[in-house]
Order: C-alpha cells, then sequence, then structure tokens
C-alpha cells in the first residue's frame, strides 16, 4: 500500500533522515521504534506530505504522491503526537469543524461523529470544552478527529504519551480493533515497547536517521537469539558489583534499574558460577536470579545501546 | 470552508473572557475615562475666556441719524429712493449694528461681558481686554462718506490689553472681521452697488463657503470614542494572530492542511474571521457609545463603509502578522506587533491625543498612517462630512490594506516546507 524509496531529509547542518525504506502492506500495523532524535517524526512528516523530502520518494499504491499529496491526504489521517484539538471548543465542535474542513457532507457528518464518539467513548463527554477533560480523554478525542473521515491508512505518533493505564489499554484496543474490523492500516510509533509488542505485525527500528533492524517481532528477537537475558535482583547495589560484571568476559550488555540488573550473555556461556563468586567477594546478597529469552527492548539496548525512552 | 473558521474563530472569542475584555471592554472604559477627563480641553462647550471689554461711546448716533435724514430729504431724488436711503440709514448703522448685533449676540454675550462707561482712568484700561472708543460725529461722518462722498471715512478705535493675550487676540479677530464687513459695504455703497446683491452674486460664482461652525462639534468622549475604537481594532489583529500561531504550535495547521485545506484559503479564513471580529467590535463600541455617551453619526452608510475598510485593513494586518510567525516559527513577531507596533500606530494616528493639536509634520506623516487616516475618517464623517470629502484616507486605508496582502502572499508558508 505504502512504499518509502530512499528517503532522505536534511536540514541546515543536519541529516534527520538518512536515505531510509519501508513498506506497509494493507491490512498491517507496522510499529515504527527508535529513540528520541533517532528521526521517527521527520520521517512521519515526510509520509503525510507536510514536510518535503531533501531525495527519495513516497509511493501511494504505486504513485508518487510528494507532487499530488492530496491523494495521500485523502486516504491518511494523522494522530499527532501533541493535543491538535482546540481546548476552548466542545468535542463535537472540534469534530464537526475538523469533519467540515475534509468537505464530509453535513447530513453524513452527523452520523460519522455519532460514529466516532463511539469508538472513542466519548459520547457523554460531547458537549463539554476540550479544556476539562482528561489527558487521557483528549487523546482519544485525538485520535477521533483522525478517523472522522473514514482514512485507510493513520499514523500514530505516540498516541499514548503521558496517560493513564486505563485510557492506554483503551486506545490499544480501539487501535486493534480498528485494524481488525475495518482493516485501517496503522503506521504505530511509542516509547512503549509492549505496546508495539502487542499491536504490530512488523517493526522498524530508526536511530540517528537510519533503520537499523526491522521485520516481524520474532525476526527483530532473532538477533539476540545467540543471546540470553540474565534478570538478576540484588538486597543492596554496590558499586564494585557492578564493575566486577563489567569486568567479566562474555558479557554483552548490562542495564540496571536498581536493584534489578539485566545481563545479555551469549546462551552457551555458563556464566552463573562467576556472579555468584564475585557476589560473595563483594558480600552482595543476591535475592532472585531468571533466565529469560530476548525481548524487543533488549534487541533495542543492543541495537542502539539505549533504553528506548532515554 | 471558510465560513467554518470563521464560525470556530467566533466560538473561540466568546470562551476566552480574557480576549473579549480586551477588545470590548477595555477600550470602552478608557472611551469614558479620557473622554470625560479631557472634556475640558475637547469639549463641546465653548470655553469660559472671561473677555472684559470696555465700551466709551462719544458719539450721539440718534442726533446723528435724524440730521443725515434731513439732509437726505433735502436731496433731488425720487421719493422711494429717499425711502429707502432713510431705511439703510436705521439698518446699516455701523455703531449700532456692533452693540446690538455682534457685541449682544447670544454667542458672544457668553464670552464677553460689555462694560459701557462714559471714560477711563488708566488703572481702570488694565482691568480690561480691550477698550472700543467710538468718537464723536462718528456716525454722522460715516454716513457723509457713504452718502455724498469727500471726507475719509471715520475709524473707530480698539486698544488691546496685551497682558492677556488669548483674550486680547479673539477681541481683535472679532473687531477685524466686523471693520472689514462694514468696509464691504460702505465701498459697494459708495460705488453705487448693491452689496447684497453683489455678496449672492459672489457666492454663486465661487460656490457656497461652508463654514466649520455648520459642522457638527466632537465632543472629548466622541474623539476617544473613535481614537480607542480604531486602537483596539488592530488588538484584533494581534489576538487572532496569536490564535494562528497557537494552531501551528499544537499541529492544528498541520491538521488542516492534510484535510487538504490550500495555505491560501487557511489564511484567507484568517483574513475573514479579523474583518468579522473587527467588524462586530466596532460596531458594539460605537453602539454603546451611543447609548451611553450619546456618540451619534450623521450619516450611518459613510460610518458603515469607512467601518467595513478599515475592518478589512485589519484582516490584512491579522494575515501578515500570522504569516511573519509561521515563517518565524516563533510568536515573537505577534507579540513585538501587539506591544510595539500597535502603541506606535494608535498614538502617530492620534488615539491618544489628536494630532491636529500637536500640528506640523507629525499631522502630516498621521494621515498616511494605518490608525491615522482611520481616526482622522472617523472624526470628519462623524462631524457630518461626505464620503467624497475623506477620499484621501479611504485611498489610504485601501493602499495599505493591499500592500499588506501582497506582502502576505509573497511570505506565507510553502506546501512541503519545514517552516
Amino acid at each position: 500500500m505504502l512504499e518509502v524509496f530512499e528517503l532522505t531529509k536534511r536540514f541546515k547542518n543536519k541529516e534527520a533522515v538518512k536515505g531510509i525504506n519501508f513498506y506497509m502492506e494493507k491490512g498491517e500495523i507496522v510499529g515504527l521504534l527508535g529513540p528520541n532524535g533517532a528521526g521517527k517524526s521527520t520521517t512521519i512528516s515526510m509520509i503525510s506530505s507536510l514536510v518535503l523530502p531533501t531525495t527519495g520518494d513516497v509511493r501511494l499504491r504505486n504513485e508518487s504522491v510528494l507532487k499530488k499529496p492530496e491523494k495521500i491526504r485523502k486516504v491518511l489521517g494523522v494522530v499527532p503526537q501533541d493535543i491538535a484539538l482546540y481546548m476552548d471548543l466542545t468535542a463535537r465542535e472540534n469534530l464537526e469543524f475538523f469533519g467540515r474542513i475534509h468537505k464530509i457532507k453535513k447530513n453524513d457528518l452527523k452520523k460519522r461523529i455519532e460514529e466516532v464518539l463511539e469508538i472513542i467513548g466519548l459520547k457523554d463527554r460531547e458537549k463539554d470544552l476540550v479544556k476539562t477533560f482528561s489527558g487521557g480523554m483528549k487523546r482519544r478525542l485525538n485520535i477521533g478527529v483522525a478517523l472522522l473521515h473514514e482514512p485507510e491508512l493513520i499514523i500514530m505518533d505516540e498516541p499514548t504519551v503521558g496517560i493513564d493505564p486505563q485510557s492506554r489499554n483503551y486506545i490499544l484496543e480501539t487501535v486493534k480493533r480498528l485494524n481488525e474490523e475495518k482493516q485501517i492500516t496503522v503506521l504505530y510509533t511509542s516509547h512503549y515497547m509492549e505496546e508495539v509488542e502487542y499491536l504490530c505485525d512488523r517493526i522498524y527500528i530508526m536511530d540517528h536517521g537510519e533503520v537499523i533492524a526491522s521485520g516481524t517481532k520474532d525476526e527483530i528477537k532473532s538477533i539476540l537469539s545467540q543471546e540470553q537475558t540474565l534478570v538478576i535482583q540484588v538486597e543492596i547495589l554496590k558499586g564494585e558489583f557492578l564493575k566486577g560484571l563489567e569486568a567479566l568476559p562474555n558479557i554483552k550488555n548490562i542495564s540496571v534499574n536498581d536493584p534489578i540488573l539485566k545481563i545479555i550473555v551469549p546462551k552457551k556461556v555458563n556464566i552463573l558460577n562467576e556472579i555468584f563468586v564475585l557476589a560473595g567477594e563483594t558480600n552482595t546478597n543476591i535475592s532472585s536470579v531468571q533466565i529469560e529469552t530476548p525481548t524487543l527492548e533488549d534487541v533495542f539496548l543492543h541495537l542502539t545501546g539505549r533504553q528506548l525512552r532515554d | 470552508m471558510i465560513l467554518h473558521m470563521i464560525k470556530k474563530e467566533l466560538l473561540l472569542y466568546l470562551r476566552r473572557p480574557r480576549e473579549l475584555v480586551i477588545l470590548l471592554l477595555m477600550p470602552f472604559v478608557l472611551i469614558t475615562i479620557l473622554g470625560f477627563a479631557l472634556e475640558s480641553i475637547n469639549g463641546q462647550e465653548t470655553p469660559n475666556l472671561d473677555i472684559k471689554l470696555a465700551f466709551i461711546q462719544k458719539d450721539d448716533i440718534e442726533a446723528a441719524e435724524t440730521n443725515v435724514i434731513a439732509r437726505i430729504e433735502g436731496l433731488p431724488m425720487s421719493e422711494e429712493e429717499k425711502q429707502a436711503a432713510i431705511a439703510g440709514i436705521k439698518s446699516a448703522n455701523p455703531v449700532r449694528i456692533l452693540k446690538e448685533d455682534v457685541l449682544d449676540s447670544p454667542e458672544l454675550r457668553k464670552m464677553i461681558d460689555v462694560n459701557y462707561v462714559d471714560s477711563l482712568s488708566e488703572k481702570e484700561m488694565d482691568r480690561y481686554s480691550g477698550i472700543v472708543e467710538i468718537p464723536a460725529q462718528f456716525t454722522e461722518q460715516y454716513f457723509q462718506h457713504v452718502f455724498f462722498g469727500g471726507n475719509e471715512p471715520p475709524e473707530m478705535k480698539l486698544k488691546i490689553n496685551e497682558t492677556n493675550s488669548i483674550q486680547g487676540s479673539i477681541t481683535k479677530d472679532i473687531f477685524t472681521s466686523f471693520q472689514e464687513e462694514v468696509t464691504f459695504w460702505t465701498t459697494a455703497q459708495s460705488l453705487g452697488i448693491n452689496a447684497d446683491q453683489l455678496r449672492n452674486k459672489m457666492t454663486s460664482n465661487i460656490g457656497l463657503t461652508q463654514p466649520v461652525s455648520e459642522k457638527k462639534t466632537i465632543s472629548a468622549v466622541g474623539y476617544y470614542a473613535i481614537g480607542m475604537s480604531v486602537m483596539f481594532m488592530f488588538f484584533v489583529a494581534g489576538n487572532v494572530a496569536t490564535l494562528a500561531f497557537e494552531e501551528k504550535s499544537n499541529h492544528i495547521f498541520d491538521r488542516i492542511l492534510l484535510a487538504n485545506m490550500p495555505i491560501p484559503v487557511f489564511f484567507s479564513g484568517i483574513f475573514v474571521s479579523s474583518f468579522v471580529v473587527s467588524f462586530c467590535q466596532i460596531n458594539i463600541l460605537y453602539g454603546l457609545s451611543a447609548l451611553i455617551h450619546d456618540v451619534t453619526w450623521p450619516n450611518l452608510i459613510h460610518y458603515l463603509t469607512l467601518s467595513v475598510m478599515l475592518s478589512a485593513m485589519v484582516g490584512a494586518f491579522a494575515i501578515l502578522v500570522s504569516a511573519i510567525s509561521y515563517r518565524l516559527n516563533s510568536n515573537a513577531a505577534v507579540q513585538v506587533f501587539s506591544s510595539v507596533v500597535i502603541p506606535m500606530i494608535a498614538f502617530i494616528g492620534g488615539s491618544f491625543v489628536p494630532v491636529a493639536q500637536l500640528g506640523g509634520v507629525f499631522e502630516e506623516i498621521s494621515k498616511y498612517t494605518p490608525a491615522g487616516a482611520g481616526v482622522s475618517a472617523y472624526y470628519k464623517i462623524m462631524q457630518g462630512y461626505s464620503l467624497a470629502d475623506v477620499s484621501t484616507q479611504l485611498i489610504v486605508i485601501l493602499v495599505i490594506t493591499v500592500i499588506l496582502i501582497m506582502i502576505t502572499f509573497v511570505i506565507q508558508p510553502k506546501r512541503g516546507e519545514n517552516f
């Protein structure tokens, strides 16, 4: 449905996106992952025709949309990271305004607004000003506006930032339902790895303006198929214990979330003995040890050297 | 599309009390405060100048008239001509006219206190702004000159007290004007010309001269209703530009673009919204001023025409400031416009102080500024002038509007730019 070829965006002193390629099939949910400054938002802006790429092409059903952005705009709904709504209008007034500028006819719009309010669960608050809404409700309306013109493709740029778990679940379920029931194609970016794992069929990982990994969840996880993750919980994390761990051979990565340590090591190597010896030497009490297969978060850490939320 | 943008804009205004206060309440309060505070300076009441005038009459006008009439009756003229001349003597006696028609007129009585005295000592003279002396035989010599010729016309004497410069100057102006009128009549009469017919002929040849006093006088409240309304119209442009930049900063503008709205249409929406808001604002302000301060317009069509043109200029300012803020990706342009540019153009335009009082180059420049053209055009229309009389101001407003729109068109963000 959508293809991106060698897309590059160069600003004055910086190349924000460096010749990336990716594609999306109809009905897919594709995750776009990357730390802050990875180039995700610039990529989204180029796909949605808001920013012209320096080089490269964006094709919708094999037709370039750079010269005719109207084509992609008709089928595209964008949920921006910011709450792009009028705070001093009611939910319904916002939907009416954006619906009318999408040139939806008055009677059709009335029906469509009812449908959208049902989808986003705001029917009972339609007459309230948006500024009185909770963060989660604003996020839901932010999505609702993007759904008004029944887009085939939705780009969601971190749609769950800063909201409570209940609203987050509601949004995830809504996205899943829209995808399953209406075959809407979704490009989803998030800082929450579990959201991407839950929703996405395929994933692109971006860093420093480049796609550094892509594929299905399993394909990406297989990058670390030769590794395993040791999750060690200690009573008190001591500096000498951490230094000792870093000095051990075969350890590929350590991430610390005091008092829990995540250590990535090759599957074939049994390093537990050495860890217990080191704990004894540094008077560190180990509360528990778990051996896990790598998660997407581990892969991300492995590839970028950073946590997703860094 | 534009209709929905206007509806949205008006709803946003109605729900933002701070903006409503700035656009409606604040100017109205300022109109009231400034208007009443400065009523004594610019008010419609005649200022109390307290001119004291001493009138010394040494001439016996009744005796002089009797003598002249007796001489006329002895002339070889038809009875009709004699009666006309005698009637002229009674009605055109300059001393009688000065006393009864000029100094005793209701207008001058308000500002001139005339004391009829026989003589004055040096000390008493200082108490007066001016002293008029009608010498003995004045009337007789005057009519001798008018009807029989030969001698030089007699002169009234006027002494001005230089220490009271304003009062003295006004007294002098009154007498100069009176003297010119009498000289005109006398000369015409001595040349055998009917002065009234001559005056009518001159008037029809050179067109009607409209004395300023026949136009409506504008009160201080009226003036500040104009000054403040024009200034606060520009704040509409600032407010609309602020809203427009908010739309950009929180990505509503992106959403609007994604709805396939062309950028010029978006800016047209801002233009029309500003136009509607400022037109409503000015009518509400003048409506309140009419109800509460009795500030009225002699011709509503003229008033509305000017208001429409000024509102369009406000719309042009709104789109220009919005386009600059979009281009700079900063609200600084709006802040500079609201806090520096508006007060500056309002001051130059005479929103705070009537520019006529400042005069000179300042007054000249003011006419060609956005607020100056608006203020002076409203002022004249409120006085009762026609649209033709304010055509210069209307042209200035139109030209500024067109230039601002053209600049906006050039600098407005282009599709796909990373603005």
